[in-house]
């Protein structure tokens, strides 16, 4: 578990954090979601302790931490497995064990066969698969990682989900950084949304979703004639791909809008209630549009 | 109670043997080191250097003890049979030596004779008060003949002089010429022209290992952050942790490389201190070889060596960590390590320029208590037999302190400079930093 609190730091003029608070509990994913600059690197590195904070604290339960910085840096002329090797004895893994380890979790990014190659002769993309793999090594309790799927292909990114996942499934608790909400909504339990170095919400993602009037359906049916755009309350219809987009004026509208779709004999095949995007809630809380 | 620098334990995830901290990034750093092309490069050529200056001394010249020499008469000097005065053996005797005297007659061209023979030195004497002297090169050690020469010149003269008086004006010209005084002078320090040598090329090797050795800790520094391999390693491991880890490691591998170069220079060192073999090489490197084989045969100079060779490399390196810290690129080095390096200049010409015109000045003696100053100044003094044994140790201890204030200072430079990026550390910073270690 990583319990931050208040957390305050400046650099020269700029505040970084202002009151930064959140929680990340045990066997969880926990998403720490913003726009370039808004102060999730600097939170991480003050939670591995690169740097102090001004004030607040953070307190850590539960072992060993593993990180995975924003940008990638290692040594580029040694070998990965003398790196790996050498990280992991610094943390406290015994070399064979250190050798072991290295070779397993390489096999698991699909890297074992750079085991013996220089840094600088990799990838953007698998030199983040090392990093990862060195975030890993020493079995930490807690994983944070900065940005993990920068400079990952769609295949290596898949790969990395899994991991993720598997570590959440034993127990770890992991912390990772994106400002693609896509991801973030995929793997979080729990987010915390940071804009200008403050918390503008956080907690479980599933239960701030439901706090969000639940007022937009996705209705796949026939193609609707003119008449049925036409209803007797005002709603709004949009097309939506194969189907169509339904705005009610309130969640409660809801049976209105299937009676009137029955009465009509609209032939639905699907439909599901839309629930407001990451993105949306951002904009609605940070009041800017995102990227 | 704070734990031991060296034994900072780390919790192990198995049952293998716990490892300290310090102890794996030594090990890295050594490693590392020992592996660099630069550093691989450096010991093969200095071995080499070795071997083939150590050879060259104790290789036995063909034909004779000094350097081929000629010299010659004038016309006047033949008229005046010095011929029969001034044989080789009085030359010799005479001046030393470091030649062999032939003689031969004057040819025209004494210049155009002397650059195509063999001869090192060509001397002209016509029975006056001069004498022409011409050589290829006169090294810093023969340059004392010309006094020798002048001496000789002096006598033959005089008794030139002396021979057209009468015996009661030669007695009036010695009770003028006054009385010679002949000082008999004990030198203390032992033989000063040897050990200066000594001191000129121990410091010399002194000032390159700490040089060339502490410009891999700056690049080493600035290079994990630049690549930003420090963000990984600050969150493994303790800052002072990787601070002393790689300037041990580094110190290793520097006295790996001493190591191998001594080993390379024993045989030749043994060789020269059998006099048999010196005898027929008078060079200069057998000289120098002679005067360092008799040096290091006393237990207490090589203890004081190994200690200011230590103490002297400690600091330079926590100065040269500290000060690599505080910048973020590569092009930044030239100039963070030029900060140290005057330091190291001041202390290196301290010493030499004192061992050459007066190591005991009151300048000297100051100088060689400072730390940063004092491994090459109190060993300086030492070598030229100018500093008692109680200065010594007390130069060694005052030094420790300055070496344990420099790595505690450093330390902290260094965690607050490792991660900062895009601005160096403030003057006024390193000034608080140093306040709150002192």
């Amino acid at each position: 578990m990583i319990e931050v609190n208040n957390l305050y730091k400046k650099f020269g003029k700029k505040q970084a954090l202002d009151g930064l608070s959140f929680r990340a509990e045990k066997g969880k994913a926990f998403g720490l979601l913003g726009r370039n600059g808004a102060g999730k690197t600097t939170c991480m590195r003050i939670i591995m302790k690169i740097f102090p904070q001004d004030s607040g604290s953070v307190d850590i339960a539960g072992g060993t931490v593993g990180y995975l910085p924003e940008e990638r840096g290692l040594y580029p002329k040694k070998t990965v497995i003398e790196q790996i090797v050498y990280i992991a004895r610094l943390r406290g893994v015994g070399k064979e064990r250190a050798k072991a380890n290295a070779k397993t979790l390489l096999a698991r990014l699909d890297a074992e066969q750079y085991l013996n190659s220089r840094l600088d002769t990799l990838s953007k993309g698998n030199q983040q698969k090392i990093q990862l793999a060195l975030a890993l090594v020493h079995n930490p309790e807690i994983l944070i990682l900065d940005e993990p799927f920068s400079g990952l292909d769609p295949v290596n990114s898949l790969i990395l989900k899994d991991v993720i996942k598997e570590q959440t499934q034993i127990g770890r608790t992991v912390i990772f950084s994106s400002h693609q909400m896509p991801q973030i909504e995929e793997f979080c339990d729990d987010i915390a949304l940071i804009n200008d170095g403050k918390t503008v919400l956080s907690g479980n993602l599933s239960e701030i979703k439901r706090g969000y009037p639940r007022n937009r359906i996705y209705l796949e049916c026939a193609p609707l004639g003119a008449d049925l755009l036409q209803l007797d309350f005002p709603c709004e219809i949009q097309p939506n791909g194969r189907g169509y987009t339904v705005t009610l004026p309130q969640e409660s509208d809801k049976p209105l809008l299937f009676s009137f779709l029955r009465e009509k004999e609209v032939n639905v095949d699907s439909f599901y209630v839309i629930e407001p995007t990451l993105e949306e809630i951002f904009v609605e809380n940070a009041g800017e549009d995102i990227g | 109670m704070k734990k031991s620098l060296w034994k900072t334990p780390v919790k192990t995830l198995d049952n293998e043997k716990k490892e300290s901290q310090l102890g794996v990034i030594f090990k890295f750093e050594y490693l590392g080191y020992l592996k660099d092309k630069t550093f691989i490069t450096m010991t093969v050529i200095l071995v080499a250097l070795v071997v083939i200056v150590g050879a060259f001394s104790v290789v036995p010249r063909k034909g004779g003890a000094g350097k081929p020499a000629v010299y010659m008469l004038g016309q006047n000097a033949l008229a005046a049979g010095l011929s029969k005065t001034m044989t080789p053996e009085f030359m010799a005797e005479q001046l030393g030596d470091t030649y062999e005297w032939t003689y031969t007659e004057k040819p025209r061209d004494i210049q155009t004779m002397l650059r195509f023979s063999k001869y090192s030195v060509a001397f002209c004497y016509d029975g006056g008060d001069t004498y022409d002297l011409y050589a290829k090169g006169l090294s810093l050690r023969e340059m004392g003949l010309t006094l020798s020469m002048d001496k000789m010149v002096e006598k033959l003269y005089k008794a030139k002089l002396l021979a057209a008086f009468t015996p009661e004006q030669r007695q009036a010209a010695k009770i003028l010429d006054g009385v010679v005084i002949t000082p008999v002078i004990t030198d203390l320090g032992g033989k000063s022209s040897s050990n200066f040598w000594v001191s000129y090329i121990l410091l010399f090797l002194l000032y390159i290992t700490i040089s060339a050795h502490n410009q891999f800790i700056v690049s080493s520094v600035v290079t994990e952050k630049t690549s930003r391999a420090m963000e990984l390693l600050i969150t493994s491991a303790k800052p002072r942790n990787l601070m002393f880890g790689k300037v041990f490691g580094v110190a290793a591998a520097a006295l790996t490389q001493f190591l191998l170069i001594f080993l390379a220079a024993v045989p030749f060192a043994l060789a020269a201190l059998k006099n048999n073999l010196l005898a027929n090489a008078k060079t200069e490197s057998a000289f120098i070889l002679e005067s360092f084989a008799r040096t290091f045969t006393s237990p207490f100079f090589v203890f004081c060596f190994i200690m200011f060779f230590l103490l002297g490399y400690f600091i330079y390196a926590f100065f040269y960590a500290a000060a690599a810290s505080t910048v973020s690129r590569l092009e930044e080095v030239a100039s963070v390590a030029a900060f140290p390096m005057l330091f190291l200049i001041a202390g290196f010409f301290s010493a030499i320029f004192g061992s050459v015109l007066d190591i005991n000045s009151v300048f000297i003696k100051v100088l060689s208590y400072i730390p940063l100053f004092s491994p090459m100044v109190m060993f300086a003094r030492q070598c030229m037999g100018a500093a008692q044994v109680w200065e010594i140790l007390l130069a060694i201890v005052i030094n420790i302190g300055g070496v344990a204030l420099m790595g505690i200072i450093g330390a902290k430079i260094y965690r607050a400079g490792v991660t900062l990026y895009g601005r160096k550390l403030k003057f006024g910073d390193i000034a608080n930093i140093i306040k709150s270690a002192v």
